[in-house]
Parts: structure tokens; C-alpha cells; sequence
């Protein structure tokens, strides 16, 4: 596969995470969406599901905010697409955004001037993680929308405060804006020596898979605390009190430094627009998260 | 609740009848207007380009395609309308908008513009612009393209635009301050509960 050919798979790819959602989330909300029990919700979801299929089924944006592309890549150190991968992105990015169409969402913080392409300093943002003894690319891809964007937030905590500091931000994260994000929500948090840390954290934590409970035993019960704890704020679909609030909750964490306990949040909104490709060095792929998408 | 359909020009009387928690069905001209369009209006005193006197203002800020010489609109939704909470209300009395239509609630502000100037506020189910987007019969106008696409203002012709959720009604009454009691009162026990539960793992 030359550098062409890789570029169309992932122009494909942005396309696909823009008009239609992962398996994992369509469940989710499957699940949510019968366990509704009042009119109001009803209509809600009724509307929500005809959404998704008319965006699945013509092509177009599920949301008009296509969201900022933010890619977490996983590199195997043995990778043969390791010098060209960035280059792909960009111009992956900038195909899709003509041809889908998305929204163009690059601005210029200094002159606000709209780029027109997604492509902008540092624009597509590129998370490298480092894999060794792998020959294989995994693509994780978050469109992540200004909306869901506006919620996160990351704090150095002292640590005598730790609990009640991460209790209200938390909750003070999640009535203040959680409520105007288009609830139900994903949250990721993330845990840490520094602020960066943390905010990096959470924003791998929101990346996983719906329902994969960390595979550290006492995380795992935190994440199920959290869900039921904060899920009874009541916020509600749209914010409007019926309703699941938090569909899902995932933790990462560092060892912190013995005087800092930084907490991240990341949270998305119901359209939860990610994806995962996994490209092999024959150039074969595969995107786990989208069983039955075809992009070849 | 009760479900009503209206179309813009918006007289007092229209809106004047309308609650909140009820659903409004929107029809006629509307103009999508966020953050770079208050800013003008507002912080740079600019003249809108149009009257905009009994429309409606939608926050948001569509996915186009130029077909030809006219525009259409490939995706449309509601934007976080809270954003826009520092300038509404001077919006609202510049402009004599009557209904405004985004996402989430707004503040006491607006709702204190609303009752004096006659205007309701309604949310528009989030994240469903695909569905949205056929209820757009047609693209009227576009000003204040150097702006960029999603912040420029689009005057669009709608049919039957809905459920839009009233928030804000022309008596100043506002679901979010209901809501706020809610969650504050809410966020209070969960808070007690939270704190008992994390120092048992941090």
C-alpha cells in the first residue's frame, strides 16, 4: 500500500466516523432507549435513532459540529507506515472535509480566521503512544465536538483535599455543563502527577470501549461507583431530568507526585463520534469498532 | 403541555401564548446567528444586515455545499445556546427577535429580556442536524461569510421545524432555574454520598 492508497483508507475512515456511530455506543443507546419509560423519552430517542439512520444511510454528518479531529495513535515501533502516518492524517482530514462534507472547524485563535480544510496548526492533534515489538498501527479517531469540548477539565489537586476536591468538580463539572453537552454523556477521567497527565489520561480513559471495565480489579468498582453515584444527579436526556444522565464512566491513571493529585475530565456527548483502525504492514486493515462498515 | 405551530414574522400575540414546557413546530424565515455574529451585533455595534424583527434566532452553525450558484444545507442543529448568554439580552432588545432556538437552557438575563421585549427561548434536541436538515426548505441568504461557515449568518426558510422545547417563555419564566434547584439540591446529596465513597479508594 503506497501513501496514496493509505490516505484514501483514512479519508474513508473520517467519513465513516462522521456519519455513522461505533457498535459499542448504537448499544448503549439500544439499551437506554428501552429502558425508557415515559412519552417524552420515547420521542426523544425515536427522534435520535431516525437521525442516526438517515446519517448512516445517505452519508452525511450525524451532527452539524463535525468536531475538532483528535487522533490517539498507537505505533508499533516495527511499522512501516511510522514516517508517513502524520502526513496521511492531515490530508485525510482535509479530503473528507470537501467530500463528506464536514464542517470546517479549524479557527485561527489569534486572527479567527477559519482555515476551511479542519487542517490548522497542530490541527489535526496527534496523542503518539509508543508500542514496541509491533509491526501494527492502531488509529483511534475522536471527532470531538466544541459542545462535549467545553465540559472538560483538568485541576491539580493538593492531596489532603483530594476527595472532596475531586468530589465537587465532578459534580460541579457535570451540573454546570454537563447539563448544556446533550446529555446522556461518556466521561473519561483521568488521574496524575500534573496537570498534562491527567488531561491526557482522561481523554485515553473516554476512548475506550463502552462497558470494558479497567483491568485493575479496585478501578473497576470505582468506575461502576461513579456511574450509579453521578448518575443520580438527574440530569437527564438534554438535560431536562428523564432519563440516564452518564451512559459510561472509564479511569486511567498515573503514579502522582507525593504532593500534587491532578484530576482530568473528558466527556462527549450521546453522538459519541470515535472509531479504530488497526492497519497491519501489508496493508491490510481492519476497524473493530464499526463491524459492519466497508471502506475498501 | 401543549403543542403549538407558528411562522415567523412572530407577533406578541403569537408567542404570548406559548409556556414553558410546551413544544412549538417553527415555520417561515429564521437566521442562524452564534458566537462571531453577537460580537458584531453587540461588542462591535454593527447593524444587522437584515431586520430581524419578529424572526427567529437559531443557534447554530450548519454543514454546506455550494451546488451550482445556490447553497444547501447538508447538516443542521442546535450549538450550545448558553455560549451566547452575554449578549443575549442586548440582542434581543437591539434586534426585536421573538423566538430564539439552540441548545440547553440560558440565564436569567435572557429570561429578564424575554419578559420585557416579548421573545421565548426553546431547545432543539442536540445532535440530530441529518434529521434537522430536511426541514430546511430552502438557503434565503448568507452574510457575514468572511466569518467562516459555521459563524456566518445563514437566512434559511423552514417548515415544521421541531420539537423545540420551550425554556424561556415571553412572561420571564425559565425552566433552568427549576432545573438548577434541582440539580443544586441533588448535587448536595450526591456530593455526601461521592465523598464517602472515593476515600475508600483514593
Amino acid at each position: 500500500m503506497n501513501e496514496q492508497e493509505l490516505t484514501r483508507i483514512l479519508s474513508r475512515f473520517v467519513a465513516l466516523v462522521s456519519t455513522r456511530l461505533p457498535d459499542d455506543v448504537i448499544e448503549i443507546l439500544r439499551s437506554a432507549a428501552a429502558s425508557a419509560d415515559d412519552l417524552e423519552q420515547k420521542q426523544l430517542f425515536r427522534i435520535m435513532f431516525d437521525n442516526l439512520e438517515r446519517a448512516r444511510l445517505e452519508k452525511i454528518p450525524i451532527c452539524q459540529d463535525t468536531g475538532t479531529p483528535y487522533f490517539h495513535v498507537r505505533l508499533g515501533a516495527n511499522s512501516p507506515f511510522m514516517n508517513c502516518i502524520e502526513r496521511c492524517l492531515r490530508k485525510a482530514v482535509e479530503i473528507a472535509t470537501s467530500e463528506i462534507p464536514l464542517r470546517p472547524n479549524a479557527v485561527d485563535p489569534f486572527t479567527g480566521r477559519n482555515t476551511g480544510t479542519n487542517v490548522g496548526k497542530n490541527i489535526p492533534w496527534i496523542d503518539y503512544e509508543l508500542v514496541p515489538d509491533s509491526d501494527k498501527l492502531e488509529i483511534f479517531l475522536h471527532m470531538a465536538g466544541g459542545g462535549s469540548s467545553l465540559v472538560g477539565r483538568s485541576l491539580v489537586l493538593k492531596p489532603l483535599e483530594r476527595i472532596e476536591g475531586m468530589s465537587e468538580i465532578l459534580i460541579d463539572t457535570l451540573i454546570n455543563n454537563g447539563i448544556n453537552a446533550c446529555p446522556p454523556l461518556f466521561l473519561g477521567i483521568g488521574i496524575g502527577a500534573t496537570m498534562e497527565i491527567s488531561a491526557i489520561l482522561a481523554k485515553r480513559a473516554l476512548l475506550k470501549p463502552v462497558g470494558e471495565r479497567s483491568e485493575d480489579p479496585r478501578i473497576a468498582e470505582l468506575e461502576e461507583i461513579l456511574l450509579e453515584d453521578l448518575n443520580r444527579l438527574a440530569i437527564g436526556i438534554q438535560g431536562m431530568g428523564f432519563g440516564k444522565s452518564i451512559l459510561d464512566i472509564h479511569i486511567e491513571y498515573s503514579a502522582r507526585h507525593p504532593t500534587t493529585f491532578a484530576v482530568g475530565i473528558s466527556a462527549n456527548c450521546w453522538v459519541f463520534r470515535r472509531g479504530v483502525l488497526v492497519l497491519y504492514p501489508n496493508g491490510e486493515f481492519e476497524i473493530p469498532t464499526h463491524k459492519e462498515a466497508d471502506i475498501s | 403541555m401543549k403543542e403549538h405551530h407558528v411562522r415567523t414574522p412572530l407577533r406578541l400575540q403569537d408567542i404570548n401564548q406559548i409556556s414553558i414546557g410546551d413544544i412549538v413546530y417553527l415555520s417561515g424565515k429564521v437566521v442562524t446567528g452564534r458566537d462571531a455574529v453577537h460580537r458584531k451585533i453587540i461588542e462591535e455595534k454593527v447593524d444587522p444586515p437584515i431586520d430581524l424583527s419578529g424572526l427567529a434566532l437559531f443557534h447554530a452553525g450548519p454543514v454546506v455545499k455550494r451546488e451550482g450558484t445556490e447553497w444547501k444545507i447538508i447538516a443542521i442543529g442546535s450549538t450550545t445556546s448558553m455560549r451566547m448568554e452575554k449578549y443575549e439580552a442586548e440582542f434581543i432588545k437591539k434586534t426585536g427577535i421573538r423566538m430564539i432556538i439552540g441548545k440547553g437552557f440560558m440565564g436569567e438575563k435572557t429570561a429578564g429580556a424575554c419578559a420585557e421585549k416579548g421573545c421565548i427561548v426553546g431547545l432543539l434536541p442536540g445532535g440530530c442536524a441529518a434529521l434537522f436538515s430536511k426541514k430546511v426548505k430552502k438557503v434565503i441568504d448568507v452574510y457575514w461569510a468572511d466569518l467562516g461557515v459555521p459563524e456566518a449568518m445563514w437566512v434559511l426558510e423552514v417548515e415544521e421545524l421541531g420539537p423545540i422545547y420551550v425554556t424561556i417563555d415571553s412572561k420571564g419564566e425559565n425552566l433552568y432555574d427549576l432545573r438548577r434547584r434541582s440539580l443544586e439540591s441533588l448535587g448536595r446529596a450526591v456530593s455526601e454520598r461521592l465523598y464517602h465513597d472515593l476515600s475508600r479508594f483514593i
